[in-house]
């Protein structure tokens, strides 16, 4: 059976990469004797795939994976023997079988939402973050993104679906941001972070955390809350 | 006082490889409160420290001991000692975050001579004055242990302690008697009087280097390796590490009597480890690490008396949970070729042998008693079964060798080549990736080799190119060298004497770090430490002391006698080879310490 799950990625785990969390969800697995499916060819590994990468250094508690069982297996038994085998700063929740019809997560992402918490060497008020953030809103948001040509301007502007203030005190900023999220890309939380310090003229530290992925697919996947 | 939290956050989110700082591995040993608290150290990055074995025993035996809290510190990569440098944040452990300079106790793995720099690294970020002398009762006990303490003097002034031998032992009774000294409010001098009284231990400021040359320790050995404590569990880290899998050690010591391999002469006796314990503990360790590589780890695993039990039924256990087995020290004589296919079927690695010299001659001369026979048999039945990447190792620079010797090599590496394009077609892989690897002979301590001198830099670097030349044109051949300048610093510092202290400060103080990568490797700097100090890194590389002259560790009784290995030199000059002492002792513990040895 494919079993659909949710990993939580802490404070304590936030600067595993991708591919080394991958390898700790493996052997986690096989420390919680699952009956993994493994793949052929000369280095067998238990088939596991993730809606999206995480980028390190950044915490969430949405990124969705199946894994691949040779056997059934009820999702609460799938929880109660992981969670006791994972690392301080992992866990995972939400497990059930994958609903028929989709073929890999990633083809199915719609959207992520995030929370970008910043801290700057200056305070700033509430409605004047929140004009800023207006502003930065209402044209082109051209940013400097590494690509493999090299260094070269973009405009993230599309990928952002909606951005607010959640929330600001003293030199500790808050923001709820909803980015696209596709296959072939999406919005770079960390980016428009920047735009918003450049915007405000104002340095700092960046904190991202997912707090949920969105999905295009029928079924019990979450959908991208509409606008009230 | 801890670190703080929110700096090191800004810290780490712009340093390569961050989890190297972070711990919370799974398996690690979080103790809040402890009576004492030991401060394992390795002096190299992370992966390299985590993979060493030792310290996963020693971390287990120190944690399992109640009241007793062993934390893990690993020499910064110099991207975060910098960083760090600029926050004023002083080096710190793992697992409770606390600054070394805390601990009770800071005790380093000495694994390599060119690490030696990061040690003061690690205590310069510290806080820690760097020499023994210098420290005073508020400072945590410095103390050191490994293979390299075997020679001691160049890090001397440096330690408080030197625990020479097998720490299982050794090292909780350091601990125990230093607990035991504070909870009575005793003072530094009379903790080190009583460390010095343990067996194995050598503590530098009670001896005279200049002195009459009596032993000042004798070498601490496990008589039994069923009867202690093993890794427990072994800690699986949170990024790849250099040997990322479980490892067991099947026994330790050997028998074999290689002339310049210092291991084989520091580890004997030859003591192995209970086949059904080994079986037990390799799926122990898998249980609880989730790992799928096992690593049977000893100087030459195919000697082990029930080889041809154990590597089967390990296999046979392991395939089923889908768990690869690895053997990294067969020997050419020693190699079990019903168990190749077996290994293939899981998973395909590389394979290294090691002649080590290029004729027959040379072989005899280190008693590498493997023949050229053994070499193309091997080589034909592991391309017979299908592997495609080989590594021959061999020494450049062996006392006696000669063009002819270093020529033989490209001699063996052609046949080997021609072994491979032997088979039919689609018998064999499709190209054959055959590396020759020809590392620099450093004469270390406690080998037969000890008073030879190290061959010049100049010749050693014509003696690569003679040998790069003559592989031209072989099929599948790459030629892989190492640094010669770093073997040389390193036959200083393994032969070397307490001067070398000062050279390594001298060293340390213009940038040295991290000598073993060559992207941090600074010979010039090195050179100008030398200089500063009045000496020469050949006078001590080049040195060859007289029989009967007082060497700078002949105050270690390393169990094996002088008297043996001078006549271990005596025949190698002869091209006299000497048995295995499986076949029969040969002596080398002489009257005094025979009963050590199960064999003697």
């Amino acid at each position: 059976m494919r079993m659909l799950a949710v990993y939580h990625k802490a404070e304590d785990a936030r600067f595993i990469s991708h591919l080394d969390i991958l390898r700790a969800l493996q052997r986690a697995f096989r420390r919680a004797r699952l009956p993994l499916r493994y793949s052929d060819g000369f280095n067998p590994h238990p088939e596991l795939s993730f809606a999206s990468a995480l980028a390190t250094g950044m915490t969430s508690d949405a990124e969705w994976f199946e894994v691949e069982l040779t056997e059934e297996m009820a999702p609460e038994a799938f929880l109660s023997a992981v969670n006791p085998v994972l690392s301080r700063g992992l866990s995972v929740s939400d497990a059930r079988e994958m609903p028929a019809g989709i073929k890999t997560l990633t083809s199915c992402t719609r959207a992520a939402e995030y929370r970008i918490t910043i801290s700057t060497d200056q305070e700033f008020q509430k409605d004047v973050l929140e004009e800023t953030l207006r502003g930065l809103l209402s044209g082109e948001i051209v940013v400097n993104k590494r690509t493999k040509s090299g260094i070269r301007p973009v405009d993230i502007r599309p990928q952002v679906l909606k951005a607010t203030v959640e929330g600001i005190e003293n030199d500790t900023m808050t923001l709820r941001v909803l980015g696209q999220m596709q296959a072939d890309g999406g919005l770079r939380a960390e980016l428009f972070a920047g735009a918003l310090l450049d915007r405000l003229d104002a340095q700092g530290s960046v904190r991202i955390h997912r707090t949920a992925m969105y999905f295009d697919s029928d079924g019990s996947l979450p959908r991208i809350p509409s606008e009230e | 006082m801890m670190i703080n939290q929110i700096i090191l956050d800004r810290i780490l989110a712009k340093v390569e490889k961050p989890v190297r700082y972070t711990g919370s591995e799974w398996n690690e040993t979080v103790k809040e409160n402890a009576e004492i608290r030991f401060a394992l150290c390795f002096p190299d990055v992370y992966e390299i420290g985590m993979s060493h074995l030792g310290s996963r025993i020693l971390y287990n035996i120190l944690n399992k001991r109640e009241g007793v809290a062993c934390e893990r510190s690993f020499a910064p990569w110099p991207d975060m000692e910098q960083a760090m440098r600029e926050a004023d944040m002083p080096l710190f452990s793992l697992e409770t975050r606390r600054p070394l300079k805390e601990f009770d106790i800071v005790g380093f793995s000495l694994l390599y001579e060119m690490c030696y720099t990061n040690i003061l690294t690690m205590l310069d970020l510290s806080r820690i004055p760097f020499r023994s002398e210098d420290r005073g009762e508020d400072m945590p006990l410095i103390v050191c242990g490994g293979p390299c303490a075997c020679n001691p003097e160049p890090i001397a002034p440096f330690m408080d302690a030197v625990m020479i031998g097998d720490g299982e032992e050794m090292i909780l009774e350091l601990t125990e008697t230093v607990l035991r000294a504070k909870k009575n409010g005793e003072p530094k001098a009379a903790i080190l009087k009583q460390l010095s009284r343990i067996e194995g231990v050598y503590v530098p400021s009670l001896y005279d280097w200049y002195d009459d040359g009596t032993p000042a320790v004798t070498r601490r050995i496990v008589k039994d390796l069923n009867e202690v404590e093993f890794v427990g569990r072994q800690i699986v880290p949170n990024m790849s590490i250099t040997h990322d899998r479980v490892a067991v050690e099947v026994m330790r010591g050997c028998t074999r009597g290689c002339r310049f391999c210092q291991a084989g002469y520091i580890y004997r006796p030859v003591r192995e480890r209970n086949k059904e314990a080994l079986l037990k503990e390799a799926q122990r360790l898998v249980d609880c690490t989730g790992y799928d590589e096992v690593s049977l780890l000893s100087l030459s695993t195919g000697d082990y008396s029930d080889v041809r039990e154990l590597v089967p039924e390990i296999i046979d256990s392991m395939e089923a949970q889908r768990v690869s087995v690895s053997l990294p020290s067969l020997r050419l004589d020693s190699f079990l070729k019903e168990e190749l296919e077996k290994m293939q079927s899981i998973r395909k690695s590389g394979l290294t042998f090691a002649p080590e010299a290029g004729t027959q001659r040379l072989r005899d001369v280190i008693n590498k008693n493997v023949t050229e026979e053994d070499l193309l048999r091997v080589a034909g039945d592991v391309f017979d079964a299908g592997w495609t990447s080989v590594k021959l190792y061999f020494m450049l620079g062996l006392p006696t060798e000669t063009d002819e010797d270093i020529l033989g090599i490209a001699d063996l590496a052609r046949k080997v080549s021609a072994a491979f394009y032997r088979l039919p077609k689609e018998k064999r892989g499709k190209a054959l990736r055959l590396t020759v690897s020809a590392s620099t002979f450093v004469p270390k301590p406690f080998t037969a080799f000890q008073w030879c001198p190290q061959v010049p830099l100049d010749e050693i670097r014509r003696r690569q190119t003679l040998l790069r030349d003559a592989l031209r044109g072989i099929r599948g051949v790459q030629f892989q060298c190492h640094l010669s300048r770093l073997s040389v610093l390193e036959a200083a510092f393994s032969r070397g004497d307490r001067r070398l202290a000062d050279v390594l400060e001298k060293a340390y103080g213009k940038g040295c770090r991290f000598d073993s990568w060559s992207e941090h490797f600074l010979p010039e700097k090195w050179d100008e430490a030398f200089s500063e100090c009045g000496l020469s890194v050949e006078q001590f590389a080049q040195n060859a002391p007289v029989p009967g002259e007082k060497l700078p560790w002949s105050h270690i009784d390393m169990l094996v006698t002088e008297q043996y290995l001078r006549k271990e030199y005596e025949r190698a000059m002869k091209g006299i080879t000497t048995r295995d002492c499986r076949e029969g002792c040969n002596g080398c513990f002489g009257g005094k310490h025979a009963d050590a040895c199960s064999l003697s």
